[in-house]
């Protein structure tokens, strides 16, 4: 059966098609005010990549914040028990995921038959998200795919004074108007980015074997770093981290994996 | 005797010059890339349109921010102090300043004589100042003048829950994508502010009369709705709101220069 998952976040709309087996399509866009049009044309793009025909998608699940916005839905779920799902899928020895998302870092734990045990999400405040890496990077002029490369050539990381997104956007600018170099703000941000995270680990009580998700996860040196303060194991999926939640809501999709409805349906904290 | 107050803050830089008689010239600009580029310009601009130059300033005090940096000031004193002395000297009658400026929000007790009694302040987060009306407006397509133009004409503003500017820009879009009306979600994002400033109020006894001052104070929607929440009315200044800062400072330097007579 030939199943698809819809992921909303913050940032970006993830789609991808599978047939229970492996991943079949896949397909990201920024989100915008039309996701109706952007969730329709992603969903053609996956599915033209995954060889299917239009009616050969027999059930669509959405996940994310935006979830209860896709009219083709059959239903939505928390984007914690969808990474839950793929996780476990993929290595079956990780009992943590952290998806470092657009504005949320959420944190779930999996028992040993792959259910979601328990979230912990940052609910007040968007210090340390992938929304407040963006900002910088975009203030200091570096794509973010550089983002790694230029943040390894710093010698002397930068350390906020605020620890507000949206104040620390302007420190910055205000730095680098004094000759501050872009690679130390860079790698300073890391590190806070990263710290925020250890901090929601702690709280969490995350058990090895961590695995890192989400967008923030295609940045080697966020999981550097943290492997550094947690001193724990983490690893990364053989997926592509940000797609990580629509494949898992697609293989929820498939049905007969479901076991127990309860630990499935487990709500998001947050929203 | 000419003095002069020069206010850079973290959005805006403001000049104000003053003689024993009263304004002289005033203006308000974007700040520069540094702090010394912004004084110098807003200085100048200031002084052009007073049509003086740098040597007729008997005397200068600068405040805000960047009030260290500036080259041309001989003394400095905080913004608290600016606020507090600018709008008694404008309104005799007031007790409490509310400041929401670009990157803080400052609420400022005064007593009878202009002396600042007592102060609360949030710098650690940007809920609640102008940078973040900025970025909410921003989400929404709009320009501030649009936003608290069109907030006014709505009664029934979209609820934003969230604290954190961020999230409360994810909570607007929400919103928008769900079709709302624009004048509602207007309306809520002015609320959103104002609902940071009066709780912020909460924590200090607030006296009457009270005065808003700083940028956000020219937002008639944001206005309106800390009246609601807050719970009482605000007494206009006959001096642009913005530039009290430099008003005060302007004071603070003809004080210095009467109590201290030069050689």
């Amino acid at each position: 059966m030939i199943t698809a998952g819809v992921d909303i976040g913050t940032r970006f709309i993830k789609v991808c098609v599978t047939d229970g087996e492996s991943l079949r399509g896949s397909a990201c866009e920024e989100m915008g005010p039309h996701f109706d049009a952007i969730v329709r044309s992603l969903l053609k793009e996956a599915r033209v990549q995954a060889q299917v025909g239009r009616w050969e998608i027999k059930k669509i699940i959405a996940t994310g914040f935006g979830g209860h916005l896709v009219k083709k839905a059959a239903f939505t779920l928390g984007e914690a028990a969808c990474t839950a799902k793929a996780t476990f899928f993929f290595d079956r020895d990780v009992r943590t995921a952290i998806d470092l998302g657009g504005l949320f870092i959420t944190i779930a734990t999996i028992d040993e038959n792959g259910f979601l045990e328990t979230t912990h999400i940052n609910e007040r405040c968007a210090a340390g998200s992938g929304k407040f890496l963006e900002m910088v990077a975009e203030a200091v002029g570096v794509p973010f795919d550089m983002i790694s490369s230029c943040a390894a050539k710093s010698c002397q990381p930068y350390s906020f004074s605020s620890s507000c997104a949206v104040l620390a956007e302007s420190e910055i600018i205000s730095q680098i108007n004094t000759g501050m170099k872009p690679s130390d703000v860079l790698a300073g941000v890391i590190r806070a980015v990263a710290s925020k995270a250890a901090s929601l680990i702690d709280g969490a009580g995350a058990k090895d074997r961590i695995a890192l998700i989400g967008g923030l996860s295609k940045i080697p040196a966020i999981k550097d770093t943290l492997t550094k303060l947690t001193g724990k194991q983490i690893t990364t999926l053989p997926i592509d981290g940000q797609l990580v939640a629509a494949f898992g809501a697609a293989l929820i999709a498939q049905g007969k994996i479901i076991q127990k409805k309860r630990s499935i349906f487990a709500k998001r904290g947050a929203a | 005797m000419i003095v002069a107050g020069c206010d850079v803050g973290s959005l805006t830089a403001k000049a104000f010059i003053m003689n024993e008689k009263g304004k002289i010239a005033g203006e308000i600009i974007r700040v520069r890339s540094t702090t010394i580029d912004s004084a110098t310009e807003v200085m100048e601009k200031a002084l052009a349109s007073a049509k003086l130059r740098f040597s007729d300033l008997d005397y200068c005090c600068s405040t805000g921010y960047g009030r260290y940096e500036i080259p041309f000031a001989q003394m400095n004193m905080s913004e608290i102090s600016c606020h507090g002395l600018g709008a008694f000297r404008a309104d005799q009658s007031i007790r409490t300043i509310i400041d929401i400026g670009g990157q803080d929000c400052k609420i400022i007790l005064i007593d009878a004589e202009g002396n600042v009694l007592d102060f609360i302040m949030n710098d650690k987060c940007a809920a609640g100042t102008g940078r973040s009306l900025e970025i909410l407006a921003k989400t929404i397509g709009l320009d501030l003048e649009e936003l608290g133009d069109l907030a006014i004409k709505s009664k029934k503003p979209i609820n934003i829950t969230n604290k954190c500017s961020i999230f409360m820009e994810l909570e607007v879009l929400n919103n928008l994508y769900t079709r709302k009306k624009l004048k509602h979600i207007a309306c809520g994002i002015a609320d959103a502010v104002a609902k940071r400033v009066a709780y912020l109020a909460k924590a200090i006894d607030i006296e009457d009369n009270i005065c808003i001052t700083g940028g956000v104070s020219k937002n008639p929607g944001v206005v309106r709705q800390l009246a609601y929440h807050m719970n009482s009315s605000f007494t206009s200044l006959p001096v642009d709101p913005q530039i009290i800062g430099a008003f005060g400072a302007a004071f603070y330097a003809m004080q210095k220069l009467t109590m201290e007579p030069g050689p």
